[in-house]
Parts: structure tokens; sequence; C-alpha cells
């Protein structure tokens, strides 16, 4: 499917309409994929320098430009940026973030801390500015700072969702270290403390999904799979057809081992989210093997070629070793949903096993511009405290690796 | 029969045509083709035929007298142009948009030509001339097509200048952006596979 892309052609069209509409950013920001796809550093560098020319009050396209210098090695000349966009732009939160995430990826957390406070001194706190305070104490060690941070967004932004989600989190690592230490009671009050983050949290923000996750990943480990059947009955009750509940509910069913429970759940699942992709992709997963090529049929019926499903699908292709076609379906998983992490991760893997190595690096290359931030493995390794700072692709074959443990 | 044939019916091309197939080796079979074509001079089948026979002068000789005799069809001064050096296929190529006013491939094929010779400036006049002059009517969905094929066939020049000057035809004004990014997604292969194709691929 690739062989047959038209690059040049796709580019002397945005040329030419770029000509036409000098000032339109969607057509900057595309013609830019574009290179950045398939072009050189320097023909992505070319074009978002005339953009930036053209339409300097656009933040996301100084942001393109100077993560183009970052990645090409290139701190001094992307921090030069950046303030040159600042000039353009003053007292942007998006510049003052991109500043700190500089510093921060580049592993100068003091720079980081020092050009939040400014921020919080400029722009006055903004939500994310005190996330992102709260996440540099977190890296440097600071419990009580990381709280001091957490808890004073919290007063100004008691329905952010995230610093409520931090905070339980923080608490949750105090309760493992705890563990480590052998100190149970020390455990346990970490954990109520958590449990209480995350109930206060549900208070403010009851439709945060994630808050109601991590409380029943809790209390799974706290008190067992009934207490989780409670949490999630009432998570549901709550934020109905959302189905990233439905799944936790079945996967916690399936992780002890009641395949009945979880069929059952996953029947009233589908008749609640009758078009979700990542449903029918988990049931196709949940067939016996016989059945799982029709349940793909089915499936690609009702949700109308979910990218979930065309991936669970391919996967299902590729167990049966049509590799060729499982790539096809995978590739374009990857072209609707080219942010979900997981796919690329599949797609990978697939090329490591039976493509040239000049698939994998496509493979790579066109993961490294997409930048994917989304997907059930994807984050779990993303997020890990320990692969903070990684670049996308040890992300992508850490995630490979993962998935092949099982 | 064919021989006898061919002499009470000289005029159809599949008797001479059956009666080369009949024929051993190719030199035999070149000569009754050329039979074949001074009864019928303007049948392109007879002359791709013997074209396909000859070695590459002869070849060149015969697309002369061919385009000579059937200066309606493209192929011919294509296959001609491709033969002679950059000089005589310039020639040959000035003549035939004379014939054959409405056909792009011509303009096109001059266009690659001036490319491969390093006349870049000269690219894009080809393809503004096929507009202007020639009267070309093939729709901009050809066009792109042309444009990928140059592509492909390593003519970036060409491409860029088809894409310049054939993209905005019959496009509405407040069409175009939605238009123009949309055709460039499709030639980035950002085309997705449709229902029918994905259960094709399940099968």
């Amino acid at each position: 499917m690739r062989e047959k892309d038209s690059i040049e052609t796709a580019r002397a069209i945005y040329d030419h309409a770029l000509n036409v509409f000098l000032t339109k950013k969607s057509i900057w920001i595309k013609a830019a994929q574009l290179e950045r796809s398939h072009g050189t550093r320097e023909s992505v560098d070319n074009l978002l320098r005339r953009a930036v020319t053209y339409i300097p009050h656009v933040e996301v396209l100084w942001l393109m430009l100077a993560k183009e210098k970052w990645l090409a090695g290139e701190v001094p000349a992307a921090r030069a940026l950046l303030q040159e966009a600042y000039a353009a732009i003053p007292n942007s939160e998006e510049l003052w973030l991109a500043a700190f995430k500089l510093e921060f990826e580049n592993h100068e957390p003091e720079r980081a801390r020092m050009l939040l406070a400014k921020a919080r001194d400029q722009i006055g706190g903004t939500e994310r500015v005190w996330m992102k305070s709260a996440i540099v104490e977190r890296e440097l060690g600071n419990v009580e700072e990381e709280r001091r941070m957490l808890n004073e967004g919290l007063k100004q932004f008691p329905s952010f969702y995230k610093l409520w989600l931090m905070l339980g989190q923080l608490e949750e690592r105090l309760a493992k270290t705890a563990k480590r230490q052998d100190q149970p009671e020390k455990r346990h009050s970490h954990m109520m403390t958590a449990k209480k983050a995350y109930e206060s949290g549900q208070e403010n923000c009851p439709n945060s999904v994630p808050l109601w996750l991590s409380l029943a990943n809790l209390e799974e480990e706290m008190n067992g799979l009934s207490k989780v059947r409670v949490i999630l009955t009432m998570a549901r009750k709550k934020n109905p057809q959302n189905p990233e509940l439905w799944l936790a509910a079945i996967k916690a069913e399936l992780k002890q081992g009641y395949k009945k429970e979880a069929d059952t759940l996953m029947a009233k699942a589908l008749q609640e989210c009758p078009n979700c992709g990542i449903l029918w992709a988990a049931s196709i997963e949940m067939a016996p093997h016989p059945q799982r090529k029709t349940k793909s049929k089915d499936a690609l019926k009702n949700c109308n070629s979910d990218p979930h499903v065309i991936a669970a699908a391919a996967k299902l292709l590729w167990h049966n070793r049509k590799v060729e076609k499982a790539r096809t379906l995978l590739n374009t998983a990857m072209t609707l949903a080219p942010d979900i992490g997981d796919f690329w991760a599949l797609c990978y893997k697939l090329e490591l096993q039976h493509g040239t190595e000049e698939n994998q690096k496509d493979v790579l290359k066109r993961c490294v511009a997409a930048e994917p931030k989304h997907g059930e493995k994807w984050q779990a390794v993303s997020k890990a405290l320990e692969n903070a700072h990684q670049p996308m692709a040890s992300i992508l074959k850490k995630v490979v690796k993962y998935t092949s443990e099982g | 029969m064919i021989a006898k044939g061919v002499k009470f019916i000289p005029n159809s091309v599949k008797l001479w045509m059956r009666a080369s197939d009949l024929e051993e080796d190719d030199v035999n079979k070149s000569r009754v083709l050329r039979k074949g074509l001074e009864c019928v001079p303007n049948s392109v089948r007879l002359w791709k035929a013997v074209v396909e026979l000859a070695n590459e002068e002869d070849a060149r000789l015969l697309l002369h007298r061919a385009v000579e005799c059937c200066p309606l069809h493209v192929e011919l001064w294509l296959a001609l142009a491709r033969l002679e050096t950059y000089d005589n296929a310039k020639i040959v190529l000035n003549k035939a948009p004379a014939r054959l006013p409405k056909e792009a491939t011509i303009w096109i094929t001059m266009a690659k030509l001036e490319e491969a010779n390093g006349n870049t400036d000269k690219v894009g006049k080809r393809i503004q001339k096929a507009l202007q002059e020639g009267g070309v009517v093939i729709d901009r969905e050809a066009w792109m097509k042309e444009a990928e094929a140059a592509e492909r066939g390593g003519s970036v020049e060409t491409c860029r200048a088809i894409i310049k000057n054939t993209i905005g035809i019959g496009v509405e004004e407040e069409d175009r952006k939605r238009t123009w990014v949309a055709d460039a997604e499709e030639c980035e292969k950002k085309i997705l596979l449709r229902l029918p194709e994905l259960y094709m691929i399940m099968l």
C-alpha cells in the first residue's frame, strides 16, 4: 500500500495551495506534517520557517519548529526559537509550557523549575502550570513540595481531575515504598489517603473516568473483586455509555478467571454501546479462535470500520499467517488513528518478525512523526515514571517488548 | 487458404495478422506485415506489429512512416520520440500537436523531454501551452493522474508544473482549500480502505 504514494505530487499541491492561502494555518500544518513523515530535516525546517514568517501569531507552528530543532539535537537553537516566539506572542501559556518541557526533557530540572516559578508569576498559575510544577518536584524526589504544588493547584482548580489523580498516585507510590520497607501500617495509611484523594476528586469531577479507574484499581488491591464490582457499577451509573468503564469491569472478571461473568458483561456493554470499537475489538479477542473471523466481520460492520477493530482483525490475520493482509489492515488502523501507540507497536512487531530492515525503519520514522500518545499498552509504558524523558523510538521498542511478554 | 484470403480481401487486417502469425521467422513475418501495410496503410495494429519485430534503427524509420499514415495515434508519436535523439524528438513532437491538438500526452511528453535535458524553465511552458493553445480537454482528475505518473517516472518538475497549472481547474472558489487538502492527502495514500475492501481482506 505504501509504495504507491505520490509525495512529490502532494508536495506540489500544498505548495500551490500555500501560494493561494498564505495565511491558512491548517494547510501549513498539513504541509509540515507531510515533510515530517516523508521529507528531510531541512525541508521541514524551511517550510516551518516560511510559515512563522507569514503567520507569526500561530503558536503551534513555532512549537513544531522548535521541536524539530530539539529533535535534531540543537537544544540552544530550540531555546532561541521559543524566545523569538514569545516575543511574537507574549504571555502565551503554551510557550511557557514548551520552554519548560524543553528544559525538563533535556535533564535541566532546575531551569525547568525556575521557568515554572516565573510562569506562575507572570501569567498566574494555570491548572497546567500547577500540574507541571508538581511533575518537576516528583522528578526531583521532593515529596513535600510535590504535595504542596498539587494542593495549591487544587485550591484554585478543584475540577481539574489530573491534579487529584496525581495526588492519589503520590500516596500510592509512598504506599509501595512502605511495602518494600515492610511497614504494613504505614502502607495502609498511605493507601487510605490515596483513596481519599480519588474520592475527593470524584466529588469534584464525577465524570472523570481515570479517577474511577484508579479508585477501582486501588480497591482491587485493598479489598478484592467484590469491591471493584461495586465501584465500577456505580461509575457506570454516573457515566452511562462509557466503554472504558465496561472494559475495566470485564477485565477485572477475566483476571480472576470468571469467563462467564465477563461474557455477560460484554454482552451488556455491547448493548449499551453497540458502535464502540474498543469493546468490539476486545470481544473478538475474547471469542474462541474458530469464531473470531465471523466476529471480526460483525464488528467491522457494527462500528463502521473502527481502527481498534481493524487492528484486532489484523492480529487475527497475522495469527493465521496472512502477514501481507495483516500489514495492510494495520496500516489502515494507523492512518485512521495515528495517535494510538498500540497500533504502531503492533506494526513494528510485525515488521521485526516478517519485514525488511527498511520496513522497520519506515514504521519507526512514521511513528516518531505521528507522536502517538494514547493506547492502553502505549500509555502503560510511556507514563511509567522510569520511562520519563525517553525518546519516541525507545518507547515504541519498549511497548513491543512489553506486549511480547504478554 | 490465408494466402488466398488476403488476395480476395486485401483490406482485412485480421487476415494479414493471421498470415504473419503463420510465418516461422521474424523476417518473413515482417515481410507479410509490410505487404499488408501497402494495402491497409492506416492500420495501427499492423504498424505496431511490424515495429515490434524491427530493430531499433528500422523501428525508427517505420515509425516516421507510421505517424504520417496514422497521425491521430498518440502512441505512435510517443514511441517515435522515445527512439529519437533529443533534437529529433523535439521536431517529431512539435509536429504532433498540429495533428493531435487535444492530446495532453504529447504535451506532457514534451515537458518531460525538456526536463530530461535540463531545460527546467521550459517544462512549465509546455504544460501551459497544452492548456492554452491545444484546448486539451482532460479533467482535473486525469491531470492529477498524469502528475503522479510523472513523479513515478522521475520527472519531478513536470509533476510540479502539472499540479501548478491544473489543480484549480473546475474547483469553486470556496471549495479550493478543502479540495486541495483532500487531494494532497490522497496522494500521500491516506485513503482508507472501505468496508467491502476490508471484508475482502478478511476472506
